[in-house]
């Protein structure tokens, strides 16, 4: 029992990871039908300026998170505006192969700058801190990130019921032709869109740079979005809902095989697959993922 | 109020939806622009409003003036701001939102909140069954209240011109008739109307002055009551056909040649 409640935790605190990783994914999805392939460059951008900002120019946490999530949300409004905007109307395929691009770039750029050594990891507290509850540890590193997801989710709802730009990002997103007949500026929430993805990447990759309890990270950090996919398709590509239970459900499954994997007839690595192995499940029952968008329409 | 002076448009830079158009909507009138199908009422009124680029469209010639200002080359939010605000034909409601927060993006580009208040008492009063289902999911409206949303939604920008691309689109006559009395009020309460229809006989009772539109060239301009008289319009807009054939508006005019079209 003990360790199922360890795995349950521990699969919720990388779950959330995950959540923030599909959540970039899904804003950008939504808003302009793009799927930014460099978005695990942008978790790896984020955080390494960060770090620079904190070990290099010695600058609290707070103030160093506020400069990383400043540059990677202006890297993607500045992609948007110069590469992407020329783009619109051609086929996806073409605009898969630019984000591809800029995700190359992008760790090439980080490459250089790293030059060879890892960064240390930006967190503003010991990650192997934390405590235990009948023999259940709850990290610190873990604690915070369910935190954190849970706030950056709270966030998002608020901004996106309640204010102006919130419901001109939602109305776009439904019928982009209807927007601008309300004098909705397709660009503007195509900007707000990747600098809000840019933000939630740079703490998404803190967190996941931070997972392990590892004092530094290297420049695969960006590899590790890849993860999220199987997050984004199980809850649904244009589902914010469902980018946050995709996430935590493949976190979950991801500990929970590996937990319970060992001497079993499956193998020692049947946690590496079995995300996968849910998301092909769930799209053969529904090909639109848990919660994406069947059209709103009166029969 | 707003003049349109030999407007050309062009899609994909080949095809040419309109071809040399002019017209005139004076304050606080309903205009009607009648056509068939493929016509280029809607390619008009994008024009106007400025979402002739999201369609690839462009205008090649001729010019739009709002009030005495040149406003072709404004983009779309800016010609709301300035006042003027298009219900896009099939009514383009915002379906997975509520009926309130439709009613709000149509208040994006309002000057205040005081006016958006006003704005949204505005179309509480036009259209009370609104304000019974303000909590429903805009796709799940009949037909008819989804019509009235996508007005209202319009209106809520609080726009001296409202260009309505067919309003009776697959609505039942008597919702048709309940549309035309709203449209009338609209213009009453000092709001002019450029009302795209294909059904002729509600949008002349209400207009002031009718424009027929054939392969993108006006042919016909009159006032609505004299529209509504003439032979032509009725055999082929209000369907009194004389020997029940599909003729088309132009074998009609070859046939009467005694008629010469204003061109
Ligand atoms: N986005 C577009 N790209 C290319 N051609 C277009 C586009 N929109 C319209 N057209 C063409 O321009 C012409 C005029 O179309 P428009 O939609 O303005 O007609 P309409 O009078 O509104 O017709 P309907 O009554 O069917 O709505 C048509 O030949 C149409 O095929
Ligand atoms: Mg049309």
């Amino acid at each position: 029992m003990t360790t199922f409640i360890q795995l349950v935790f521990s699969g919720l605190a990388l779950g959330c990871d995950y959540a923030l990783i599909a959540l970039g994914f899904t804003i950008i999805f939504k808003a302009s039908e793009v799927i930014n392939f460099a978005q695990g460059e942008f978790l790896l951008v984020g955080t390494f300026v960060v770090s620079v900002a904190m070990f290099t120019w010695r600058l609290g946490f707070f103030p160093a998170l506020v400069i990383g999530i400043g540059v990677t949300s202006l890297i993607g409004v500045l992609f948007e505006r110069v590469v992407l905007r020329r783009m619109i109307g051609r086929p996806p395929f073409n605009i898969i192969m630019v984000t591809i691009g800029l995700d190359v770039l992008l760790l090439t750029g980080v490459i250089i700058l790293v030059g060879g050594r890892n960064p240390s990891s930006p967190v503003p507290f010991d990650t192997l801190s934390g405590f235990s509850i009948g023999g259940v540890e709850f990290g610190a590193n873990a604690i915070a990130s369910i935190v954190v997801t849970a706030l950056v989710c709270l966030g998002l709802y608020i901004f996106l019921r309640y204010t102006r730009y919130g419901l001109a990002m939602r109305a776009t997103a439904i019928d982009q032709e209807a927007a601008r007949a309300m004098g909705i500026k397709i660009s503007t929430v195509y900007a707000l869109a990747w600098g809000i993805s840019g933000a939630i990447a740079t703490i998404g990759g803190i967190f996941l740079a931070a997972g392990a309890g590892n004092p530094s990270f290297d420049v695969t950090l960006g590899q590790s979005a890849l993860v999220a996919f199987p997050a984004i398709i199980l809850g649904g590509l244009d589902s914010i809902p469902g980018a946050v239970v995709g996430g935590i459900a493949i976190g979950l499954i991801y500990v929970l095989t590996q937990g319970y994997e060992s001497g079993g007839f499956l193998g020692a690595n049947f946690h590496l697959i079995a995300p996968y192995l849910v998301m092909i499940l769930v799209l053969m029952i529904r090909p639109h993922g848990l919660f994406g968008t069947r059209k709103v329409e009166r029969v | 109020m707003l003049v349109v002076r030999e407007l050309e448009v062009m899609y994909q830079g080949v095809i040419a939806a309109v071809r040399g158009v002019s017209l005139e909507v004076p304050e606080q009138s309903v205009v009607a622009l009648l056509g068939a199908n493929g016509a280029g009422k809607s390619t008009i009124l994008r024009a106007i409003s400025g979402l002739l680029r999201g369609q690839g469209g462009r205008i090649t010639h001729g010019a739009v003036e709002y009030d005495g200002q040149p406003i072709t080359t404004f983009d779309a939010a800016r010609i709301v701001r300035l006042g003027i605000a298009q219900v896009l034909e099939g009514r383009r409601l915002f379906g997975a939102l509520t009926v309130e927060d439709n009613l709000r993006a149509g208040a994006f580009a309002a000057r205040d909140n005081a006016a958006t208040r006003r704005a949204y008492g505005r179309v509480m009063e036009l259209f009370p069954v609104l304000r019974d289902r303000r909590k429903s999911m805009a796709g799940y409206l009949s037909g008819g209240e989804q019509q009235m949303l996508a007005i209202g939604r319009a209106l809520m920008a609080s726009p001296k011109l409202l260009l309505l691309d067919e309003p009776s689109l697959g609505l039942a006559p008597v919702m048709v008739q309940h549309i035309g009395k709203i449209i009338s009020e609209i213009s009453a309460g000092g709001t002019a109307v450029l009302l795209v229809e294909q059904n002729a006989q509600m949008a002349l009772t209400h207009a002031t002055h009718g424009y027929v539109l054939e392969t993108g060239q006006v042919v016909l301009d009159q006032p609505a009551a004299d529209l509504l008289r003439d032979e032509s319009v009725r055999t082929f807009y209000l369907g009194l056909h004389e020997e029940g054939g599909r003729a088309n508006f132009a074998t009609l005019r070859q046939r009467r040649p005694e008629r010469r079209w204003a061109l």
